[in-house]
C-alpha cells in the first residue's frame, strides 16, 4: 500500500454507506480486468460474466467488511480469484452442472449485448483468430496459480507485493510463478515468437 | 541471466511498453552483453503477443445487468422476509443478539440436565442411606404375628379397668 490514497477506496466507502452510483462506477471501471482474468480460466464468454457479475455482487454485499487499509483492486481480485476457485472445484464435483444452475439466474433479466469489436480483414482474422487460440490455449493449460499469477501481472496498478497478497503467497514465490508461467508460454509459442507471426 | 539491470527491464517489459529511456537503457545494455539478445528477443515477442491478445468480450450492458441483479436479489431478500419473517438467515444466525440467545438457551438446557442429574443422583443416595441404616429384623419378631394381628385395634374395656385400677 502505498502512501496515495486510492480513490477506489474512497468509492467503496460511498458503497458501503449503499451508495449505487459509486458501486456502478467501481462496475465500470474493473468489469474488463474482471472478465478478462476469469474468461481465461472459464473460456466461455457468457460463463466468465456471469461470474463476473457474481464478484461484483459479493463485493456489494461485503462492502461492510471492506477495510480502507486494503487497495480495493487487491481486494476485489482476491474476492474474484475465491469464486473462480470454488467454480473449479464445484465442476470438478458436478461437470454437467452449469454455472446459471448453481446461480439461479434471474429469467427476468435482460440479454446481453455484445459489440462487434472485429476491425481486421477477412485473412487478418483468420490469422489472429488461429493465434489467438493457441495462445488462450496455452495460458488456459497453465495452473492456476501461474495463470492468475501472470494475467495480474498484466494489470498494471497492481505492484508485485499486491499480486502476492491476492495470490496469498509470498512475493518470491509470486514471481517465480509469473516466470515459470512465462517459461511455459515460451515452450508453448515458440514457432509464433520466432516467426513474430501476431504482427 | 542474472543480471539485475535485466532483470528489473525484463519485469517492468511484463507489465507494460518500455519507456524511450528504458528502451536506450536496455539497448545499452544488450550491446553490453550480446550473448542476452536472443533470449530478451524471446522475451520480447511473448510480451507482445500477451499484450495483443484481445480482451475478453464484455457485453456493452454488463453494468446494467450487474445493477438489476442487485436489486432482483434485494426483492427477493425482502420477500422472504416479509413472508417469512421468523425465518433466520445466515447473517441473523450469527447476529450478536441472536448468538446471545441461543447461548442463554443451551445454558438453560446444561442447567436443567445437570438439576435432573443432581437430584436423582441425591434421591439415589438417600436410598442408600437408608436401606444400610434400616437393617431387616430377624424371623423371631413376626413368631406371635398372628395373635398381635388379631388384637382389636381399641384397647379392650377390662384393659381399660385394670389401668385405672392401677393409677
Amino acid at each position: 500500500m502505498t502512501g496515495q490514497p486510492d480513490p477506489d477506496a474512497a468509492l467503496m466507502l460511498r458503497v458501503r454507506e449503499g451508495d449505487r452510483e459509486a458501486f456502478a462506477e467501481l462496475v465500470g471501471k474493473y468489469q474488463q480486468p474482471v472478465i478478462s482474468i476469469l474468461y481465461r480460466t472459464l473460456p466461455d464468454a457468457a460463463e466468465a460474466e456471469d461470474l463476473a457479475q457474481h464478484v461484483f455482487l459479493q463485493v456489494y454485499k461485503s462492502a461492510h467488511r471492506y477495510e480502507v487499509t486494503a487497495k480495493f483492486s487487491t481486494w476485489l481480485f482476491t474476492i474474484a480469484r475465491n469464486l473462480c476457485l470454488n467454480e473449479i472445484r464445484r465442476r470438478s464435483r458436478h461437470p454437467a452442472q452449469s454455472l446459471n444452475e448453481t446461480f439461479a439466474a434471474d429469467e427476468d433479466q435482460p440479454v446481453r449485448q455484445y459489440e462487434d469489436v472485429k476491425t481486421h480483414s477477412p485473412p487478418d482474422t483468420l490469422l489472429h483468430g488461429e493465434l489467438e487460440e493457441k495462445i488462450s490455449a496455452a495460458i488456459a493449460a497453465l495452473p492456476e496459480n501461474q495463470r492468475t499469477a501472470l494475467l495480474l501481472c498484466r494489470q498494471e496498478e497492481l505492484s508485485y507485493e499486491e499480486i502476492a497478497e491476492v495470490l496469498g503467497c509470498s512475493l518470491s514465490a509470486t514471481k517465480s510463478l509469473i516466470h515459470r508461467a512465462r517459461e511455459t508460454l515460451k515452450q508453448q509459442l515458440k514457432p509464433y515468437l520466432r516467426t513474430g507471426a501476431w504482427r | 541471466m542474472n543480471d539485475p539491470v535485466y532483470h528489473e527491464l525484463r519485469d517492468l517489459a511484463a507489465r507494460r511498453p518500455l519507456t524511450p529511456a528504458e528502451e536506450a537503457r536496455l539497448e545499452a545494455w544488450l550491446t553490453a552483453h550480446p550473448e542476452a539478445r536472443a533470449d530478451w528477443e524471446q522475451e520480447a515477442a511473448l510480451d507482445r503477443l500477451l499484450r495483443e491478445l484481445p480482451p475478453a468480450p464484455v457485453s456493452s450492458n454488463f453494468k446494467v445487468l450487474v445493477l438489476q441483479a442487485l436489486d432482483a436479489e434485494e426483492r427477493a431478500a425482502a420477500r422472504a422476509a416479509q413472508a417469512a419473517p421468523w425465518r433466520l438467515s445466515w447473517r441473523n444466525i450469527f447476529s450478536p443478539r441472536v448468538a446471545s440467545v441461543g447461548l442463554l438457551l443451551a445454558l438453560g438446557v446444561a442447567g436443567a440436565f445437570e438439576y435432573r442429574t443432581y437430584t436423582r443422583t441425591q434421591l439415589a443416595r438417600g436410598v442408600r442411606d437408608v436401606s444400610s441404616v434400616v437393617a431387616l429384623t430377624g424371623p423371631d419378631v413376626l413368631q406371635d404375628f398372628e395373635a398381635i394381628h388379631e388384637l382389636p385395634a381399641a384397647p379392650a374395656k377390662a384393659d381399660l379397668d385394670l389401668l385405672a385400677a392401677l393409677q
